[in-house]
C-alpha cells in the first residue's frame, strides 16, 4: 500500500555506512541491526497495511546509550521514530525510510512497587499486564486496559495515551500517571511531574501523553496503582433495537451510575463473537450491554438493584447477571476475543477508533449502515458505550484489486461523520499516519500550526517521528479539507489543487 | 430519551465577548502590547503582579452546551462556579475535583486557569483530569479550539489539559468542557483521634480495606475520613469501618459533611494564623517531614498526605529545599506577616530546573510569540 508521508524537509547529513560505524561504538553488536532481513520484522506496526523498511534499528539497554543516540542523531539530523512493542493500530511506529526505529524493548524492567505510596517505577519497554501481575498479591493493579494490554508496553501506552474498556470510571493513561523520565531530542534527560500529586509550571505530563513519540522519548514511568475492588459483578442485557440498547446507556448514566466498564456490541459483533468463544451471547440479539459494576459488596447490591428497573424499562429483552467468576470471564471474552472473532469471517477488516457524544450512537450506526450498503462492505460494531467510543470493523478482503482503497475511503468518511456529530476521529489508536488527512477536517489551519508550533518547541529540527500525528498544511491543502474561518482562507499564500 | 440542554447557543448572544475580546488580543498583538488576563480577580493572590492592559473574562458569561447524559458540560469562562456548581447539583451533577472559590465571584475560567482541586484530588482527580476540552485565543489573537466534548480524544496534542494551571500565559480561556460525575447518593464522614505519624498508614489500610474513600485529611491530632457512594453502600462501608477503627480502640464520631467545603474554602479556624501559608505538595507517604518543623509551625494535611498546608516563618529557601529534597514542591500561596519587599523578592512558585524552563520558555513562545499574555505571572522567563 502506497502511503503518501509529508516531506518535512530533513536532510540526513551523513552516510548509514559511517552511522553503524558511529552506533557501533554506543551499543552492542546485537543491538544494531542494519541488513534488511534483519530490519524486516520492524516494517510495520500494528498498522500492517502500510510498510517501510527504516535505515537501522536500534536497541538500547541503559539510558544513557538512548542520550548518546539521540544526540548523534541531532547532530547529524536523522529522523527517529521510537517504538515499544509495535501494537500501534495507527501507523504510529511505522519507520520513515531515512530514519532510525528506537526500540525500547530491552528496558523492560519493573524498578520499583511502592506498597505505601501505590505507585511502580517501570521502564518503557514493560508489558502493561505485567504491571498488574506484578502486583497482583498486594491486591492492587494498573488500570488502563487496551486490548493489546498482553503485548503492548506502558511507554507506547503513554504515546498514544490508551484507553481499554475501564476509562470511564478508572481514567485513560493520563490519568493514571504521575512522572515520566523523558529524553529531549537535545539529549537531555528530564523528569516530568513527580512522586508527589503535581508540579510546578506547566502540565507537561498531560502534553506527553498522546504525543505520538513526536515530542521526547520516553525512558520511564511511574505509574499509580488502584486497591483491586473487592466485589465485581457483570451484567449482560440483550436487546431487540440497537438504539434502545444506546439510550439504556446514557439512562444509566443520567441515573448516576458509573459502571466500571459499558460495552455495546451489535448482531453481527455478537455472532461472531460467539461462534469463536461460546460465551452465552444471545446471538438473536440486536445488541447486547456489558455492564460491569464493582467495590464494595454493599455498593454492588445497590447499584445491580438500581440498574434491574433501568435496563427493564429501557427494552431489554433479557437480563444476565454472571453468577460467577467463571462466567463473569466469560461474558468479556468474548467481548475481548471481537476482533479476532471477526478475523475468522473475512480475510481482513480494518478497525476504526472515533468517538462521538453518546446521544448520537443512533445516528452514527445509521450512518454506518448507509456507508456499508454503499460501498458494498460489512461492518461490525464494537462500542466503548461508557465514554462514546466506537470501534466500526470493516470487512475487507486486500486481495481485490482496489479494496483496501475503497475501504479507508469508506472509513475516512466513518471519521468524517464523528467529527460531524460532535465527535472526534481518534479515541484511543492515535492519527499516526493513517488519519493525518482526517485531521484536516477536525482541525483549522492556525490550530494545526499551533500543533506543529509546540512539536518544534520541543523538538527544533523536527527529528522525532517526523510525519506522524500532525499532518503538514499543504498536505491539508491538497486533501481538499482546509477549514474555512470567518470566510478568509487561511494561509493564503499556499497552492491549493 | 438522553436530556440535552443547550443556552445562550447563539453567536451574537449579549454574554458571549468572543469578537470584542479577539479584537482586543489582534490590536494588542500587532502593538506587543502587554495583557493583564483575568476575570474576577479570585485568585490573583496566587501569581506574580500583571502588567499591561486589562482583559476581563468576566462578562464571558453562559452554559454552551450541557448534557446531563453525556456526563460533559461546556461553558464560558466568565460564568461563576457558584452558578455552575448550582446548574449542575440541580442535574444531580457535580465537578468532581471540588474547586476552591476563595470567593463568591470565582469564575470558571479562573478555576481552570489556577488549576486548583480539593479535597477528593487523590482519589476523583484534578481540574486537568476533567478537562476534555477549551477554546482559547493565543497570544497571535487566533481563536482555536482544542479537544472536544467527549472523553476519549487523542487527536492533536493535549493542549486543554495543558492550559489548565498556565494562569493565563498561553492563551485566553474562552470556553472549557468538562467532565462531570454524578453527585454521589450518600457522603458520610468519620474523624477520629491519631498520632500524625500514623496517619498515611491508616489511609493506605483503610483504602486497601476497599471503603470508598474520597477524601482524607489530618489536622489537629484528629483524622478525617470522607466516604460516598450509594446510600445502601456508603451505610454498609461506614458502619464497617467504625467497627473495625472501634476494634483498634479508636474512638470514632460522625462529622458534618460542611468540614470538607471550610477547608477547601480555607475557613476552618486553622487557617487564622498570622505566618505564611505555604501549599506544600509531596509523595503520600512522607515519613521524614517533621523533622523540619519548628514549635510555632502549623501543618493540616489533606490529600491522604499527599499535600500539606504548612504555616511557618521559616525562610522560603530553606522550606523549599528540604520540600524538594523529600521529592516534592512548595507553593507560596499566602504572604500573610510576610514583609512586602520580601513578598516580592519571593518567587510564589516552585522554581523550575534550567532545563524545564527552557521548554517552558519554548512552549509559551509557540503559543504566545511576543510575551503579551499574563507575562511574568507565573515566572518572570514567561
Amino acid at each position: 500500500m502506497p502511503l503518501k508521508i509529508d516531506d518535512w524537509g530533513i536532510k540526513t547529513q551523513i552516510s548509514k555506512h559511517e552511522l553503524v560505524q558511529i552506533f557501533s561504538k554506543i551499543v552492542a553488536t546485537d543491538s544494531l541491526l542494519f541488513d534488511s532481513e534483519n530490519l524486516k520484522p520492524y516494517e510495520c506496526d500494528g498498522l500492517s497495511v502500510y510498510r517501510q523498511l527504516p535505515l537501522m534499528v536500534l536497541l538500547p539497554d541503559t539510558i544513557e546509550q538512548i542520550q548518546q543516540i539521540i544526540r548523534v542523531c541531532f547532530k547529524y539530523q536523522i529522523p527517529v521514530v521510537s517504538r515499544g512493542a509495535g501494537t500501534s493500530l495507527s501507523g504510529g511506529a511505522l519507520p520513515l525510510e531515512n530514519g532510525i526505529v528506537l526500540s525500547l524493548a530491552k528496558l523492560n524492567k519493573i524498578i520499583e512497587i511502592d506498597r505505601d505510596n501505590l505507585t511502580a517505577r517501570v521502564q518503557p519497554g514493560v508489558r502493561n499486564l505485567a504491571i498488574s501481575e506484578a502486583v497482583n498479591d498486594h491486591a492492587l493493579y494498573y488500570a488502563p486496559d487496551p486490548s493489546s494490554q498482553i503485548a503492548c508496553s506502558i511507554g507506547g501506552n503513554v504515546a498514544e495515551n490508551a484507553g481499554g474498556v475501564h476509562c470511564l470510571k478508572y481514567g485513560l493513561t493520563v490519568h493514571n500517571v504521575l512522572q515520566l523520565k523523558v529524553i529531549t531530542m537535545d539529549g537531555e534527560l528530564i523528569e516530568i511531574g513527580s512522586e508527589a500529586l503535581d508540579s510546578p509550571g506547566y502540565d507537561l505530563l498531560a502534553l506527553m501523553h498522546g504525543s505520538e513519540g513526536m515530542l521526547g522519548v520516553v525512558v520511564e514511568v511511574l505509574v499509580k496503582l488502584r486497591v483491586k475492588p473487592k466485589v465485581i459483578k457483570v451484567l449482560m442485557a440483550s436487546f431487540d433495537q440497537v438504539n434502545s440498547a444506546g439510550e439504556t446507556v446514557s439512562e444509566i448514566i443520567s441515573r448516576g451510575i458509573i459502571p466500571a466498564g459499558l460495552e455495546l456490541m451489535d448482531k453481527s459483533a455478537i455472532k461472531a463473537a460467539e461462534d469463536f468463544i461460546h460465551a452465552g451471547y444471545p446471538v438473536d440479539a440486536a445488541a447486547i450491554l456489558l455492564c460491569e459494576i464493582d467495590g464494595s459488596l454493599a455498593e454492588v447490591d445497590a447499584q445491580i438493584e438500581q440498574l434491574q428497573p433501568i435496563f427493564k424499562l429501557g427494552g431489554a429483552i433479557e437480563v444476565q447477571i454472571a453468577l460467577n467468576e467463571q462466567q463473569r470471564k466469560t461474558f468479556w471474552a468474548g467481548r475481548k476475543a471481537a476482533f479476532p472473532a471477526v478475523g475468522r469471517l473475512s480475510p481482513d477488516y480494518y478497525c476504526m477508533d472515533g468517538t462521538i457524544p453518546r446521544f448520537q450512537l443512533g445516528k452514527i450506526l445509521d450512518r454506518i449502515h448507509d456507508l456499508s450498503d454503499e460501498y458494498a462492505l460489512a461492518v461490525v460494531n464494537v462500542f466503548h458505550a461508557g465514554d462514546g467510543n466506537l470501534h466500526p470493523l470493516i470487512l475487507y478482503n486486500a486481495n481485490n484489486p482496489g479494496e483496501l482503497e475503497k475501504t479507508e475511503k469508506m472509513g475516512g468518511e466513518i471519521l468524517a461523520a464523528c467529527v460531524e456529530l460532535g465527535g472526534t476521529i481518534t479515541g484511543e489508536h492515535g492519527v499516526g499516519v493513517e488519519k493525518l488527512d482526517q485531521m484536516c477536517i477536525q482541525f483549522n489551519a492556525a490550530e494545526l500550526q499551533q500543533f506543529l508550533d509546540i512539536k518544534t518547541a520541543f523538538d527544533r529540527k523536527n527529528l522525532l517521528n517526523p510525519g506522524k500525528g500532525i499532518p503538514l498544511l499543504h498536505r491539508c491543502a491538497e486533501f481538499g479539507a482546509l477549514h474555512v474561518h470567518h470566510g478568509q482562507l487561511p494561509h493564503p499564500e499556499l497552492e491549493r489543487f | 430519551m438522553s436530556s440535552h440542554i443547550q443556552k445562550n447557543h447563539t453567536h451574537n448572544n449579549k454574554n458571549d465577548q468572543t469578537d470584542k475580546l479577539v479584537r482586543q488580543v489582534q490590536t494588542a498583538y500587532q502593538n506587543r502590547q502587554a495583557l493583564a488576563i483575568q476575570g474576577n480577580g479570585s485568585k490573583l493572590f496566587l501569581i506574580h503582579h500583571l502588567p499591561g492592559q486589562r482583559l476581563s473574562t468576566a462578562s464571558h458569561q453562559g452554559i454552551v452546551n450541557y448534557l446531563p447524559s453525556e456526563l460533559t458540560i461546556t461553558v464560558r469562562s466568565g460564568t461563576l462556579l457558584s452558578d455552575l456548581k448550582k446548574v449542575l447539583a440541580e442535574n444531580g451533577q457535580m465537578l468532581a475535583f471540588e474547586p476552591p472559590e476563595f470567593s463568591a465571584n470565582a469564575t470558571i475560567g479562573g478555576t481552570i486557569a489556577a488549576g486548583l482541586s480539593g479535597s477528593s484530588r487523590p482519589f476523583t482527580g484534578s481540574a486537568r483530569d476533567f478537562v476534555l476540552g477549551c477554546k482559547i485565543i493565543n497570544g497571535r489573537g487566533e481563536l482555536l479550539q482544542f479537544g472536544g466534548e467527549v472523553i476519549k480524544n487523542v487527536a492533536g496534542y493535549d493542549l486543554s489539559r495543558l492550559m489548565t494551571g498556565s494562569y493565563g500565559s498561553l492563551g485566553i480561556i474562552l470556553e472549557v468542557s468538562l467532565k462531570l460525575l454524578p453527585l454521589p447518593a450518600r457522603e458520610q464522614s468519620i474523624s477520629f483521634s491519631l498520632q500524625l505519624n500514623q496517619f498515611a498508614h491508616q489511609v493506605q489500610r483503610l483504602l486497601i480495606a476497599g471503603y470508598p474513600i474520597t477524601a482524607a485529611c489530618y489536622s489537629r491530632e484528629e483524622a478525617y475520613i470522607r466516604l460516598a457512594g450509594s446510600n445502601k453502600g456508603v451505610e454498609f462501608s461506614y458502619r464497617e469501618m467504625s467497627q473495625t477503627l472501634a476494634q483498634q480502640k479508636f474512638q470514632p464520631q460522625e462529622v458534618n459533611n460542611s468540614f470538607w467545603s471550610e477547608l477547601n474554602e480555607q475557613q476552618l479556624s486553622f487557617f487564622n494564623q498570622t505566618q505564611p501559608l505555604w501549599r506544600l505538595s509531596l509523595p503520600r507517604k512522607t515519613e521524614n517531614f517533621e523533622r523540619y518543623i519548628s514549635a510555632e509551625d502549623k501543618q493540616l494535611i489533606d490529600w491522604g498526605g499527599a499535600l500539606r498546608w504548612f504555616y511557618s516563618n521559616q525562610p522560603a529557601d530553606k522550606i523549599r529545599s528540604y520540600t524538594q529534597s523529600l521529592g516534592g514542591h512548595a507553593q507560596l500561596f499566602r504572604g500573610n506577616n510576610m514583609d512586602s519587599e520580601e513578598l516580592k523578592s519571593i518567587p510564589k512558585q516552585e522554581p523550575l530546573t534550567a532545563a524545564l524552563m527552557k521548554i517552558h520558555q519554548q512552549i509559551k513562545r509557540a503559543m504566545d510569540p511576543h510575551f503579551i499574555l499574563n507575562h511574568g505571572c507565573l515566572y518572570p522567563e514567561l
